[in-house]
């Protein structure tokens, strides 16, 4: 399981800050928080920290979303560290 | 995992700190406590880049659980990038070095703490000038202090560097050619005011992200920034800029002098700021035996200098740097408004350049030549790549020709000053600066018959096995010199633990006291807030230890004036601590009493600091920090403005009062545009740029051991534009050689990329150990600065058979 806080910046076209709204509001695994400006409050939650960043990486990419910030992330429930980074 | 009752409750503090951070710092917030839990919360600066972030540490039962931005920190305005988002796992990779370990029969095996101590003193008394210490820009500010002292003040040797060298030296003769005393006079306040940010080949957006989205965060509250980026290569930054220039390297030197060019000619510089506040210099002549002219020049007069930038016209500098005439109108233009508030930014690529002190004279000379700078927006930004090399390696001087405070040892008043300050005899410290970094390490890998006069090196926080340039010549002939002892402290394996004789398992970041200064002259504490793995200690107990063992050894230099060791530390009654045992280290906290120790020497440049209690109570401070008659400290934002700093004389509004000139003016400078020492030809017909990617700090030691960044950005590829691949016939992902003079590599290709680079060059990122771009780098470096350039050189691709 894991949980983060994240902060979005959308892009200042409105039509497309509101499309990448509708795709955040049909994964499960989002839930939108208060919108100021362009910025909009996110919390994303997996099953584990693998799909946490594939999650990350898809909100990079995601049309109308310009920025990723993180606020907050609590990775103490279970899972460990890596191993040798080349492994 | 997680109770109901947990995840609804971190569920929570997640949505509330986004919240917060989403809306500014208007809103209050209050860190999460979980009810029952053991949960802790503190706040340390982020382990990784020379922004400065804060964060906030939660720990449970031992561990670091959970990681929040700070929202009362003023840089990161409780945000963090995807690699500080991370920052608490770098503690708990599964290969962390746990005990001290000894090559024997070619094998690392492990040995006690007692016997490693006992193997570094007694190679240092062995041969006390072939001994060098090579620190880093992530070195703690006590950490530094203790191996400056112990090197310079103990030892009388100057053989002490830092990785800094690599990345921000030039920076630093940048700055002392300008204004007579490093580090910038602004601050990131100038990100929030400025109406124009230029990028000088600087991808802000993927290096130093919080700092850009501070930009970017402007413009999506309605407020008009504009971003102009000057670069080799279309990066993520250049999504953002409003114009994308693209120049030739070593371009920049052309532009900036264009500016200068157009200010002049146009008559738009700022002549009363220039006649108040500025003097002009140039280089003199070479001399005959072949070194450079001395870096502080001659005087030139205005008219002089006009004559000097009259050659840079557009339509040369077009020539010179591929940037269209008309938009170097445009930045001479922009250059020539009062109205426009106006940033410069850069990091690596002014700095990692054979040119760099030239071209970071020039940047600085036309904001000082249009008046840019010293009021809030207006600023000539140096940005760093690691935590500490503004707070450690430039303020405490790390480096073989510094002492604490900006003092150098070829000035005799300031070796008496430290000699006085460190309470040492007088002759102590030696007059010759020791080795810069290429220096030392061609040296200790060069065999001790033939002049390599560096016979043991103890390495500690950095990882100069992937990140010299040259890596054949300048580290891994090491290998076959047997007469050579490479000591490594580190936290994991490295390509530098590879060749390592002695390894010491350090502590890591909260796993010990510390104190940072950041890339805006911001001081930054901490606190140890858990345990260091198996036998892991830190570097500061590592090296006084080492001199405890040395000063029984009945070593003279260990001595103080007063014959006690040069470390000897009381506690409040005046009853000596024995800090050299492991298990007292801890018994009064050895961070404040070298910085209480260090705090003296700041004061010669005017760089004061605060007593370490006021840092405790702060998210760090602006340097200098002046006491005010209420009994409280104030830091500043503004160096040298009169509005600001307290330094200013009384109704003036600026003074230089460091200047080189001692007339309390600021350095305008001309240098040349020069073209760089190697540049493509039949045989090697591609630029090389070497830098970093987002996910990834530095050497990727810690975050290629955070599965998310290492799945998101597993290996170094190389970046190639579509034409030249269709003309190499290479398909993306296919392996190639990438070749030069000195060496070379394998690695995938990545056609386009994420820089998307230009016809006729290609990018590698250095992350990856297991394949090392700095096999085939050149280590040609800067004359004043000693800076090698990773940024250009010339390679050839091939495809493999």
């Amino acid at each position: 399981m894991s949980i983060s806080g994240l902060v979005l910046t959308l892009d200042g076209d409105p039509p497309l800050a509101e499309s990448a709204i509708r795709v955040l509001r049909h994964d499960a695994r989002i839930t939108l928080g208060e919108r100021t400006g362009e910025r909009l409050a996110i919390v994303v939650e997996t099953g584990s920290r693998f799909e946490d960043e594939e999650v990350y990486a898809a909100l990079k990419s995601t049309p109308g979303v310009r920025f990723v910030d993180v606020a907050f992330v609590e990775f103490g429930s279970g899972e460990e560290g890596a191993g040798d980074a080349d492994g | 995992m997680l109770t109901v009752d947990r995840r609804t409750f971190v569920k929570s503090a997640a949505m509330a700190a986004a919240t917060a951070a989403a809306a500014g710092t208007t809103r209050s917030f209050a860190l999460p406590v979980l009810p029952g839990s053991g949960l802790r919360w503190e706040k340390a600066p982020c382990r990784f880049c020379g922004t400065g972030c804060h964060v906030m540490v939660a720990t449970e039962n031992g561990r670091v659980v959970a990681i929040q931005g700070d929202q009362k920190a003023d840089v990161n305005k409780g945000l963090l990038c995807v690699k500080g988002y991370h920052v608490g796992a770098i503690l708990y990779g599964e290969d962390r070095l746990t005990r001290p370990m000894l090559r024997r029969d070619g094998r690392l095996v492990p040995i006690s703490w007692e016997e490693a101590i006992g193997i570094v003193a007694d190679k240092i008394a062995e041969n006390p000038k072939g001994f060098a210490l090579y620190g880093s820009g992530q070195w703690t500010i006590g950490e530094g202090f203790i191996g400056n002292k112990f090197m310079k003040a103990g030892l009388g040797s100057n053989h002490i560097d830092g990785n800094p060298r690599l990345c921000m030296s030039s920076a630093v003769t940048g700055f002392l050619s300008t204004f007579g005393v490093d580090e910038p006079p602004g601050c990131y306040d100038d990100l929030d005011r400025c109406d124009v940010a230029i990028m000088w080949g600087n991808n802000m957006a993927e290096m130093h992200p919080v700092l850009f989205s501070r930009l970017v965060d402007r413009r999506t509250r309605g407020e008009k920034v504009t971003i102009i980026d000057l670069t080799t290569r279309r990066t993520r930054t250049s999504e953002f800029a409003d114009e994308v220039l693209f120049f030739k390297p070593h371009g920049d030197l052309a532009i900036a002098n264009g500016i200068a060019h157009l200010l002049v000619r146009n008559g738009t510089f700022d002549r009363a700021f220039v006649e108040k506040h500025c003097n002009f210099r140039q280089l003199g002549p070479a001399s005959e035996d072949g070194s450079p002219p001395a870096m502080l020049g001659e005087p030139m007069t205005f008219d002089e200098y006009a004559k000097a930038v009259e050659p840079y016209t557009p339509e040369r500098v077009e020539e010179l740097s591929g940037v269209p005439a008309a938009k170097v109108r445009m930045l001479g233009e922009m250059f020539g408004r009062r109205d426009l508030r106006i940033n410069s930014l850069w990091c690596m690529g002014m700095n990692q350049h054979t040119r760099g002190t030239a071209i970071n004279c020039l940047v600085h000379g036309i904001h000082l030549l249009s008046g840019h700078i010293g009021t809030p927006g207006n600023a000539a930004t140096s940005l760093t790549g690691q935590p500490s090399a503004c707070g450690t390696v430039r303020e405490v001087g790390t480096l073989c020709h510094l002492l604490p405070g900006g003092r150098v040892v070829t000035n005799a008043e300031h070796r008496r000053e430290a000699e006085e300050l460190w309470n040492v005899p007088e002759g102590r410290i030696g007059a010759t600066p020791g080795y810069h970094t290429v220096e030392m390490f061609k040296r200790f890998n060069t065999p001790t018959a033939e002049g390599g006069d560096i016979t043991t090196m103890w390495v500690q926080v950095t990882n100069p096995g992937q990140t010299l340039p040259n890596l054949y010549r300048n580290f891994r002939r090491k290998k076959d010199l047997a007469d050579k002892f490479l000591i490594v402290s580190d936290v994991y394996p490295t390509a530098t633990t590879e060749l390592a004789d002695l390894v010491l398992p350090s502590a890591m970041w909260v796993e010990k006291n510390g104190m940072y200064g950041n890339s805006e002259r911001r001081t930054q504490q901490w606190f140890k807030m858990v345990e260091p793995p198996g036998e892991a200690r830190g570097d500061a107990w590592q090296m006084i230890a080492v001199s405890r063992r040395l000063f029984d050894m009945g070593h003279e230099g260990m001595k103080g004036r007063d014959g006690k060791w040069i470390f000897h530390t009381t506690d409040k009654a005046g009853r000596e601590v024995p800090i050299w045992e492991w298990e007292h280290y801890y018994d009064v906290n050895v961070d404040e009493r070298m910085f209480e120790e260090y705090r003296p020497f700041t004061r010669l440049k005017h760089k004061d600091l605060a007593p370490y209690q006021e840092y405790v109570k702060a998210r760090g401070l602006r340097w200098p920090v002046v006491q005010q008659s209420d009994g409280s400290w104030r830091e500043t934002r503004w160096r040298f403005s009169g509005f600001d700093d307290p330094y200013v004389g009384k109704g003036r509004d600026y003074q230089f009062y460091h200047s080189v000139t001692k007339d309390d003016k600021a350095l305008i400078w001309f240098r040349p545009h020069e073209f760089p020492p190697e540049m493509p030809d039949a045989e090697y017909p591609f630029w090389l740029c070497t830098g970093r990617v987002l996910e990834h700090w530095h050497t990727g030691t810690m975050t290629r051991r955070i599965p998310q960044l290492h799945r998101a950005m597993p290996k170094a590829y190389v970046e190639m534009h579509a034409d030249d691949a269709a003309r190499l016939g290479v398909r993306n992902g296919e392996v190639v050689a990438v070749k030069s003079r000195r060496g070379e590599i394998d690695l995938p290709v990545w056609i386009g990329g994420r820089g998307d680079p230009k016809p006729g060059e290609v990018f590698v990122p250095f992350f990856d150990e297991g394949r090392l771009i700095n096999l085939v780098t050149l280590d040609e470096y800067d004359p004043y600065s000693r800076q090698p350039d990773y940024k250009k050189c010339a390679v050839a691709i091939v495809r493999k058979a």
